[in-house]
């Protein structure tokens, strides 16, 4: 009861903070004209602001069902050390393969990244279900991808989805977890934390 | 003779009087202001040129030019540049936050006499930066007609105080969006008004105005609905036929967002994943 308290508090707590940053987005968000200049934090607060409030709350509450479902055993160290090193390398490819792209905000890659990449991990640790969750992580990048393609444009109000963001997140969450599998192999994995009920 | 000179005076002074009366009287009409959009664009009588396969091609996101076709000179009927520019923000305003436009400029009435065709266009393109033009041109009947409660207008009084008249204004308005560059029509909207109101005598040029104007006002408020569901439209036969080529350029961005879809498959995980616990 009492670890259920502290997860729902620390959950609180994210999605203010989160909240209050929404006020700076004209200093976070991932613009590379301000990048390039050499405003370097944005390859990761970028990640952290929304256009507008639809955006925000779509996410969050994404965020959040994706916290209570997929992370709820991952230390937060951990959760912090794979976030950042996700949200520089969505932003950085992003950046670079898509050089029309003048600015990029919003959670949802970053999220598709952890998705993925404890997915991966999860199930190999045992808990097949999380097979599941990898596959309609990919079935949903691919048919984002392919809409993309076929000229269709994805929309949150009147912002353009970025869904390439969603395919590079899902891209490197795998990889990464593939990696760290076969590295790991034979080694100590980090440890996983046991869920209370 | 002089009795013969005397009855010419009288009748002479008495179709003077009936003269006065029938002019006092005899507002009644049909009169109009219209503008040509291929006659702006193609003035002196040129040929529009043969349909070409030139694809056009937009960068995104666009800044987009609106701007009334000017009506032919030495009308005094038409709306005032005020009046016009007010209207042409209502449609501005309808579409200025859509992410892949950057700046609708409303362009001066002035601008567009000082030069006719696509070149006039091309200058004035290059003047304000512009990558499309929403050329707005219209068509406006107004009609004054005397109904059969006016005969009450001979006893003077009446004048100020029946209603005799009735005043019609019939408007249409009809938006072209062309790309600057390759001169290509993209997609088209009209719309239309039908105003009436009728007036005492003493009210008819004042209560004709403000019918005029209502009629405008509500055209435009059709074409600009139309022109929303028209741009949808033109937004789907592009990402079908391609007729249109679409590039993004510098500053164009986005979010990366989850949509609701894939909000309700999370939750139905969730809540499998809790049942299962």
């Amino acid at each position: 009861m009492r670890a259920a308290r502290g997860k729902v508090l620390g959950a609180s707590a994210f999605v203010f903070c989160l909240w209050l940053l929404q006020s700076y987005r004209e200093v976070l968000e991932l613009d590379r004209q301000q990048l390039l200049s050499g405003e370097i934090w944005r390859i990761w607060t970028g990640h952290l602001v929304h256009t507008n409030s639809f955006h925000f709350a779509l996410n969050i509450a994404a965020a959040i069902i994706i916290y209570f479902t997929f992370f709820l055993r991952i230390k937060s160290g951990e959760l912090l050390l794979y976030s950042f090193i996700f949200a520089a390398l969505i932003s950085v490819t992003l950046l670079y393969i898509y050089p029309s792209l003048g600015w990029y905000n919003g959670l949802s890659g970053l999220l598709h990244a952890l998705v993925a990449y404890f997915s991966v991990r999860l199930a190999s640790d045992g808990d097949k279900v999380f097979w599941a969750g990898l596959v309609i992580i990919w079935l949903k990048v691919l048919v984002e991808a392919i809409r993309s393609h076929l000229g269709y444009e994805s929309l949150v109000g009147d912002m353009s989805v970025i869904t390439e963001a969603h395919l590079i997140g899902a891209f490197f969450g795998t990889v990464t977890a593939l990696i760290c599998m076969v590295y790991w192999r034979g080694k100590d994995k980090p440890e996983l934390k046991s869920i209370s009920k | 003779m002089k009795t013969l000179i005397s009855k010419v005076c009288f009748f002479a002074v008495i179709a003077l009087f009936l003269t006065s009366c029938a002019s006092y009287f005899g507002l009644e009409g049909r009169r109009g202001v219209s503008s040509s959009l291929v006659d702006y664009l193609y003035p002196d009588g040129q040929v529009p040129p043969k349909h070409d396969e030139t694809t056009p091609h937009l960068r995104l996101p666009l800044t987009v030019g609106l701007a009334f076709v000017p009506s032919e000179k030495g009308t005094s009927f038409s709306l005032p540049e005020a009046k016009k520019t007010q209207l042409l923000e209502v449609v501005k305003q309808k579409f200025v936050g859509l992410d892949y436009v950057k700046e609708i400029t409303i362009v001066p009435e002035t601008y567009m006499r000082s030069s006719k065709g696509f070149e006039g266009v091309g200058q004035i393109a290059r003047l304000y930066g512009l990558d499309i033009v929403a050329l707005v041109s219209y068509d406006q009947v107004a009609v004054t007609s005397e109904t059969k409660s006016s005969v009450l207008y001979w006893t003077i009084v009446g004048a100020y105080f029946i209603k005799g008249n009735q005043n019609q204004a019939t408007t249409f308005v009809d938006t072209a969006v062309f790309d600057v560059n390759s001169r290509k029509m993209l997609f088209r909207a009209p719309g239309v008004s039908d105003v009436q109101q009728s007036s005492s005598l003493v009210e008819v040029d004042q209560v004709n105005r403000g019918v005029r104007e209502k009629g405008f006002e509500l055209a435009v408020a059709d074409m600009t609905n139309n022109l929303a569901v028209e741009l949808d439209r033109f937004k789907e036969k592009i990402k079908e036929d391609k007729s249109v080529q679409i590039t993004h350029s510098q500053g164009y961005g986005g979010g990366g967002g989850i949509q609701w879809p894939f909000l309700l498959i999370l939750a139905g995980l969730a809540i499998l994943r809790m049942a299962k616990r």
